[in-house]
């Protein structure tokens, strides 16, 4: 017996997915950025280089940073490279990336 | 609840009205009423296929979305297709999970892009798909429901719901469906997919992120030479011009009317001539371009000099025989001005895999 013939009424079916949930760790966070690597991740949007720039300026400043590292997405509207994001890890000790446009 | 034959959950209805108001108040709805997908006529279209119901078709990475052959039965029939047209929304499904087509991108971005479907070869009479008279307009099954099935998918399994996912300023009207054929019984030229490399007997389906058609009323252009230049104009407007890109995929449609096929056929030109033309017809000088504001950027010494096209090359203009009679023919734009994404072709399997 179907299963239509069970119940009365009709019986529709849900269209949607749900995104499948990852698992991930939060990197500990700095209680200082002196003697840091900062690594600022450009998005590759118009502009985004200059904000970024700033931010690195104003860190400059504030603190005594070891050095900061500038990476450039290929692409704006696709997410970094994995390998890209890998070298940042290796050799950034924390990373700033936004949305500019 | 679940069917014990497919995984998505079960609702049950008093009836089919019933059913549709509940569709608009899950937000499972392109704003239109939808058909009640239920769990026979799912498995009828997934039948169709020969496909296991579970099979992933698509996967995108990013949103962590995964497309399976049920969840596009399912939005098939919510859109009001028939089971024929399933390996035509699979096979497309499969194409715009292509790297090439930038899934993510494309229908995320404010740049507000469709899926635009061209179908070439045999099934575009099989399943009566228009590539006739208003080509891009109402009253034809196949181009209604086929398109509107994609978005669907996009919407409901890809997340793309505006305001989250799909963050586009304006869209166009073939967000709801943008599925068109070429008319190859009828054109002078060989047809798109020919030019690709398939069989002529091979049916396909080409999918590219693009704005929305734009019609040229050339009505008094008589020779192929003012009549191109017309469309190589629209295409300069149109096209966004830039120094340096990244990715340079895309492509620029031209589909060209009856009356302006027998304009440009009369004088002998081959589709490689007509590419040829509009590609010459395309190149502005960057001072030019940054004078009318299409290309951003400071005038700099040499502009006058520096001369860009409007697509990288004669190739990337896909000429189209289709449409009615009349002096109208369409230019479509590629999404981000073709540097992000592009077209992606792929053969029509009918039947098991």
């Amino acid at each position: 017996m179907s299963i239509e013939t069970l119940v009365k009424g009709l019986l529709v079916l849900d269209p949607t997915t749900e995104p499948e949930p990852m698992q991930a760790t939060i990197a500990v966070r700095p209680h200082t950025l002196d003697s840091k690597v900062v690594g600022l991740l450009d998005n590759a949007k118009p502009n985004s280089d200059r904000i970024l720039d700033m931010v690195g300026e104003l860190l400059a400043k504030k603190y005594h940073l070891a050095r900061v590292v500038k990476v450039r997405k290929p692409s704006a509207t696709r997410g970094a490279p994995q390998e890209m994001l890998d070298e940042m890890a290796e050799e950034c000790n924390v990373a700033i990336a936004g949305v500019g446009d | 609840m679940t069917h014990p034959a497919l995984s998505s959950k079960v609702y049950q209805v008093g009836d089919s009205l019933e059913a549709i108001e509940m569709y608009y108040e899950k937000d499972w709805t392109d704003g239109l009423p939808v058909v009640p997908p239920t769990p026979a006529k799912v498995q009828q279209f997934i039948e169709y296929v020969g496909r296991r119901p579970d099979e992933i078709l698509c996967q995108v990475p990013v949103r962590r979305r995964t497309v399976t052959v049920e969840k596009v039965a399912i939005n098939a029939v919510m859109a009001g297709c028939l089971p024929r047209y399933m390996p035509v929304i699979v096979t497309a499904v499969e194409a715009m999970c292509d790297d090439r087509y930038n899934l993510h991108g494309s229908a995320a971005s404010t740049g507000g892009s469709a899926t635009l479907l061209i179908v070439n070869g045999p099934i575009v009479k099989e399943l009566e798909i228009n590539s006739g008279m208003n080509l891009f307009g109402p009253g034809c099954r196949a181009n209604a429901t086929i398109g509107r099935a994609l978005r669907l998918v996009l919407m409901n399994v890809c997340g793309s719901i505006p305001g989250t996912l799909d963050r586009t300023t304006m869209g166009h009207p073939g967000k709801y469906t943008y599925c068109i054929a070429e008319k190859e019984d009828d054109s002078p030229w060989e047809p798109y997919h020919v030019e690709k490399g398939f069989d002529p007997d091979t049916s396909t389906v080409t999918v590219m992120p693009a704005l929305g058609p734009h019609q040229i009323g050339a009505q008094t252009s008589n020779t192929a030479e003012s009549l191109l230049t017309s469309f190589a104009s629209t295409m300069v407007a149109m096209s966004g011009y830039r120094e340096g890109s990244n990715w340079g995929l895309g492509s620029c449609v031209i589909v060209i009317g009856g009356e302006h096929r027998g304009v440009i056929t009369r004088e002998g030109w081959d589709k490689k001539q007509v590419k040829e033309f509009l590609y010459q017809r395309s190149i502005r000088s960057a001072a030019e371009l940054k004078r009318w504001g299409t290309m951003p950027g400071e005038m700099k010494p040499g502009d006058d000099e520096k001369m860009l096209a409007a697509v990288r090359s004669a190739d990337e203009i896909i000429v189209l025989a289709a449409g009615g009679g009349g002096t109208w023919s369409v230019c479509i734009a590629p999404w981000a001005e073709g540097r992000q994404a592009g077209p992606v072709t792929r053969a029509i399997a009918i039947g098991a895999k």
